[in-house]
């Protein structure tokens, strides 16, 4: 058989093959290993080439050729009607749900404190966090709240074995950085602090807050209004309103309460705001002299200070109106943030 | 506090509108809510119904014949489904109105039939939110029949505020101090209440009674007067309702009376049953250690010496400014009344009250401290209406012992300063109108304050009122809060948000759990010693937590009982321990991993020891913690228990939580639990990366599969396989474990899959092979191993 015969041979040879077979993807591939190879019969007729006289060779050289291209052809187009129509035929059911993962969450109390903390730190409060267990020198004398001090009723204490006390709000921490830096001083302290109270839909044994200090040669109480109404613009939105009102700390003269506007919307805006709209969000003040005095500072430095409930800001935001589901751990209610 | 607005009028004149009374009172830093109005309603009276037939064209309408004490009835068409035959109700006539006005009431046609009226909800008369039906009138009488609804119901037309006083305004705890603040937002001038003062001449109250003051600190006034031959009877309607509307109970004229003028003036004032009083003398003075008093809520009450007393001849007659004794108390036989009116020190009456956890109206008032200046005026009020409304007589005279004068506070003020301070830029005529506003006296530089203004001793103070008279909303905003200071970020505020995103990516739920336990746990996880609430509420939370545990496995529990069986929970915080009577404080992560997943088609999975170590491990290779190592250590905690280190360094652990503790927390599932000290992780952060070059070289892997004894552990074998190979051996993972009868007895078949490769060039077979059965022929002879 002469090598032209051999190449005509292959190619009928390869059409009744490729025409006969059913499952098209798994006979292309045996197709093409069969003719195209390494050991294939297209790669054969190549080797045969090197028998035939010179003058033959480049005309046998490009039927070869072009049967190779055919057959590539051939199969590449079986090729890609295969796929095709293997997908059609599978009896996948794509709807059949994925792997399971359990989804996990950032509890809203996190939550909060951070977007809190990170408004403070992008205006350069750093962030010093103190101790739960206190004395009374921190907690109450050095924040001008001697004993017998009937502000001492706003706040009812845990006291501990060993003549110390659970803190009741993190401006205890305030003390404690004085004493060891000097100012200027500007920070901010989360935490979780303790009240001696019956646990009930609205309040609870423990709760977070976010204490701000800030100290130095002329700080006045403008500042402090601006500082916070920046930080109810970031932390509710452009378009809040927000006013302050005069009320009472020991530890800071003037005091202040600081409200935003929240609506009177729905029943329950009526019920969370006592009908007025408004909606307490902070305690805030100027640093009583008194304070400076208990960590000697130079009674010329001036500063201010304010105070964040984290549960209270949480459960505005998400609307949660019984504050033990935040430590319940229900995670049908934990896979909600 | 109840504050009447019908009562604050008596002092000032004021129409302005509810809300802005309150409003102001808020600005001015006396929070304020109206809790109830006045009435919104005119010409509405109690009627009855005396019968009613269905409207021939609704099936929900009925016809009632409503009497309201006229001859004729009124025909109402009314659609309430609770109206009721013989029924008391809210009757609005033609001409009444509702709604402020809004509404007036005419005659109606509903469906054919012609309506005289309305029965109206309560809804509708605004006492209340309730619109089910109309209001039905209990115990209401026939004979009253077309009365005014408001009083069958006893509404009152009064406006009453209720005041979240802070404790620093002592001075507003009366209605004569709220319309003090009140005068000076509106600009009004505060009205002196009038009375009469007859005494009868004849009657001497030197006579009657002596009083010794034996504690002139601490009583530095006191002062008494007399009425005689009076009757204790029910007080006159008035006076009923007044002490009513602010919530008080109303008792008798004398108490009564008492109550009033310390609602008015703000200055508590006790009366005694003079009778009852022996050897006519009064002392004054401090208690002794166990002394006793039965106070007239007839508690017997042990004393301590710092407790001031009131006493007579040879009892105690009233733990001064608290309560009096039940012995001396007035009753409805008593005739003659020993009026005390007195300025006690404000920390005293605290102690006082403290001592014996008694806190009333007085002591509250007291401790705040009063007004020394306003004594005598008030006493003589008191005397003269006490006088008045139980018929007596008045004894001539007073006694009025004032041991210790009390000055007037003179304070300081520069303008400047107080601008600069507040921001402000105020004239010296805004800040001079202010303070004469205050009723603050200039006297060449300073100011001097009237005595009730007991809170203010400081220029800083004196800025405060500028602010609040100013208005807090009209102080300007300044825009340069920001000053440069770079943010020290602690580290382990980062390390501990790091860590709840990776725990929460990786399918964990945050939980925050009450730090205060019961005794019962504090041994379950660690031996820890911590601190002791000695004014605990409840014996479940008496200690501070020394695990996280507890109360993660508690809301396991939680979740278990609610049909969750497949979940992860972590929580970071604070954790105790008391060493040598000194508390230390640290943060830890927990995590716990509980249950398995069921019915899913594709996938399985299952809390074991295992998923919890390799997710530990991935956890802690997020923080490039060092050379993280686990050792399998007996605990009397659990008998499943790894230990996690760090290089030496004690992490935390692993475990299996075990039967009893299943039990004691009510958890059913496979639960896993770690506990690892954030403080430790911190410290073994490797925070200097160095990057080594990933080779470019091809690795060689090599399987080898041997039998060993079942006590050998893997990572015995891995470390050992590390430990006689040079740098070539780059990994050694378990790739199959086979325990089996076939095997032989105590042993087991460990698949290790070695990879080797270098930095340097590509490695050929001879090179492995050589440190390949260098590998096998040292664990052959060290661990007694078989190569399969």
């Amino acid at each position: 058989m002469t090598l032209y015969d051999k190449i005509k041979s292959i190619q009928d040879n390869f059409n009744s093959e490729l025409s006969s077979v059913t499952d098209k993807s798994l006979s292309a591939e045996l197709l093409y290993n069969k003719y195209l190879g390494r050991k294939g019969l297209v790669s054969s007729l190549y080797s045969e080439l090197g028998k035939i006289n010179n003058l033959e060779k480049p005309k046998a050289g490009e039927k070869i050729n072009s049967l190779k291209n055919f057959l590539e052809e051939k199969l590449k187009k079986a090729n890609i009607k295969s796929e095709k129509k293997s997908n059609k035929d599978s009896s996948i059911d794509l709807t059949l749900p994925g792997n399971h993962f359990l989804e996990g969450s950032i509890h809203p109390i996190t939550q909060v404190m951070n977007d809190i903390s990170s408004i403070f730190k992008n205006i350069g409060f750093s962030i010093f966090s103190g101790d739960e267990v206190e004395d009374e020198f921190y907690n109450f004398e050095a924040l001008n709240i001697p004993k017998y001090h009937p502000a001492r009723d706003m706040q009812d204490t845990y006291y501990l074995n060993n003549d110390k006390l659970l803190r009741t709000h993190t401006s205890a921490s305030q003390i404690h950085f004085m004493e060891n830096n000097t100012p200027p001083i500007k920070i901010i302290s989360p935490g979780r602090v303790y009240r001696n109270e019956d646990i009930s839909v609205r309040s609870y044994c423990l709760f977070h807050q976010i204490e701000g200090l800030y100290v130095d040669k002329n700080v006045s109480f403008a500042d402090l209004k601006g500082l916070l109404e920046y930080f109810s613009k970031k932390y509710f939105g452009e378009d809040v309103k927000v006013r302050f009102r005069p009320s009472y700390f020991p530890f800071t003269e003037p005091s202040a309460e600081m409200d935003i506007y929240w609506g009177l919307e729905s029943e329950s805006d009526y019920r969370i705001t006592k009908g007025t709209g408004w909606l307490e969000i902070l305690g805030c003040g100027m640093v009583d002299p008194e304070v400076f005095k208990a960590v000697e500072y130079d009674s010329s430095l001036k500063g201010y200070a304010f105070g964040i409930g984290i549960e209270r800001i949480a459960m505005l935001k998400y609307g949660i109106t019984d504050i033990r589901l935040l430590y319940e751990g229900d995670v049908r209610f934990l896979r909600q943030f | 506090m109840k504050i009447s607005l019908a009562w604050i009028k008596e002092y000032i004149d004021i129409d302005a509108p509810t809300i802005e009374i309150s409003d102001a009172l808020t600005s001015l830093g006396l929070e304020c809510n109206i809790i109830s109005n006045k009435l919104t309603f005119t010409d509405i009276v109690l009627g009855k119904i005396d019968s009613y037939s269905a409207h021939p064209n609704s099936d929900h309408l009925n016809i009632c014949s409503v009497n309201i004490g006229n001859e004729e009835n009124l025909s109402i068409v009314c659609g309430a489904s609770n109206v009721d035959k013989n029924i008391f109700v809210a009757c609005a006539k033609i001409g009444s109105t509702l709604d402020n006005g809004k509404f007036k009431i005419k005659k109606a046609k509903l469906r054919d039939v012609e309506s005289f009226g309305m029965l109206c909800s309560e809804k509708e008369l605004n006492i209340s939110n309730n619109h089910e039906g109309i209001l039905i009138v209990n115990n209401a009488k026939e004979s009253i029949l077309g009365a005014p609804i408001e009083d069958a119901l006893d509404l009152s037309n009064d406006v009453i505020l209720e005041i979240d006083l802070t404790p620093n305004r002592g001075d507003c705890l009366s209605h004569l101090g709220v319309a003090r603040e009140l005068a000076l937002f509106f600009n009004k001038t505060i009205k002196k209440r009038d009375f009469s003062l007859i005494e009868n001449k004849s009657l001497k109250i030197n006579d009657f009674i002596k009083v010794t003051n034996n504690a002139p600190d601490y009583c530095p006034r006191y002062s008494c007067r007399m009425v005689k031959n009076l009757k204790v009877k029910e007080s006159p309607l008035w006076l009923q309702k007044k002490i009513e509307s602010i919530g008080q109970k109303s008792i008798n004229n004398i108490v009564d009376a008492a109550n009033f003028i310390m609602h008015d003036y703000g200055h508590p004032m006790h009366t005694f049953d003079y009778n009852k009083i022996n050897s006519k003398e009064i002392e004054i003075r401090t208690a002794k250690d166990s002394e006793e008093i039965v106070t007239l809520d007839s508690q017997k009450r042990i004393l301590k010496h710092e407790q001031l007393l009131i006493c007579d001849g040879d009892k105690n007659i009233a733990l001064a400014g608290v309560m009096g004794s039940y012995d001396s108390e007035i009753t409805n036989s008593t005739k003659d009344v020993l009026i005390e009116c007195a300025y006690f020190d404000p920390i005293k009456i605290r102690q006082g009250s403290k001592k014996v956890d008694l806190s009333t109206e007085s002591s509250k008032r007291f401790e705040r401290d009063t007004d020394i200046e306003n004594m005598i005026n008030a006493l003589n009020n008191l005397t003269s209406i006490i006088a008045e409304l139980g018929e007596g007589e008045i004894v001539t005279g007073i006694i009025d012992i004032y041991s210790k004068i009390k000055e007037k506070k003179l304070v300081d003020f520069n303008l400047e300063h107080c601008n600069s301070f507040l921001g402000t830029n105020l004239s010296q005529e805004q800040s001079n109108k202010i303070f004469l506003n205050l009723n603050f006296k200039k006297m060449k530089n300073k100011w001097e304050i009237p005595y009730y203004r007991n809170d203010i001793i400081r220029e800083v103070d004196l800025y405060e009122e500028i602010a609040r008279v100013f208005g807090y909303d009209n102080i300007p905003t300044s825009n340069s809060f920001s000053s440069s200071f770079s943010a020290i970020v602690e580290d382990d505020q980062k390390i501990k948000n790091n860590l709840r995103t990776i725990l929460s990516a990786k399918g964990f739920n945050e939980h925050y759990s009450n730090s205060l336990y019961n005794i019962s746990v504090l041994e379950d996880f660690n031996s820890n010693k911590t601190s002791e609430i000695i004014n605990e509420s409840s014996k479940d939370m008496k200690y501070l937590r020394n695990s996280l545990l507890p109360g993660l496995l508690n809301a396991i529990s939680f979740n278990e009982k609610r049909g969750q069986n497949f979940l992860k929970l972590f929580e970071i915080g604070r954790v105790h321990s008391l060493i040598k009577n000194y508390n230390k404080e640290q943060d830890n992560l927990a995590m716990v991993w509980f249950g398995e997943q069921k019915d899913h088609w594709n996938s399985n999975l299952k809390s074991d020891i295992f998923y919890a170590k390799g997710e530990i491990v991935s956890i802690l290779k997020n923080f490039k913690i060092d050379s993280i190592n686990f050792k399998v250590n007996d605990s009397k905690f659990s008998e499943l228990n790894i230990d996690i280190f760090s290089k030496k360094k004690y992490l935390g652990f692993i475990r299996l939580l075990d039967y009893n503790l299943k039990k004691k927390y009510n958890v059913n599932g496979t639960l896993i639990y770690s506990e690892l000290s954030l403080t430790e992780i911190n410290k073994s952060k490797n925070i200097d990366v160095y990057y080594s070059k990933p080779s470019s070289f091809p690795s060689i892997r090599r399987d080898i599969s041997l039998l060993v004894e079942t006590k050998i552990s893997s990572q015995d074998l891995i470390n050992y396989i590390f430990k006689i190979s040079d740098k070539l051996l780059i990994e050694a993972n378990v790739f199959d474990m086979y325990i089996g009868k076939e095997l032989g007895e105590n042993l087991k078949s460990i698949a290790i899959a070695l990879i080797f490769q270098s930095a340097e060039k590509t490695l050929v077979d001879k090179d492995v092979d050589n440190r390949l059965s260098l590998i096998l022929d040292k664990i052959k002879s060290k661990f007694r191993a078989i190569q399969r």
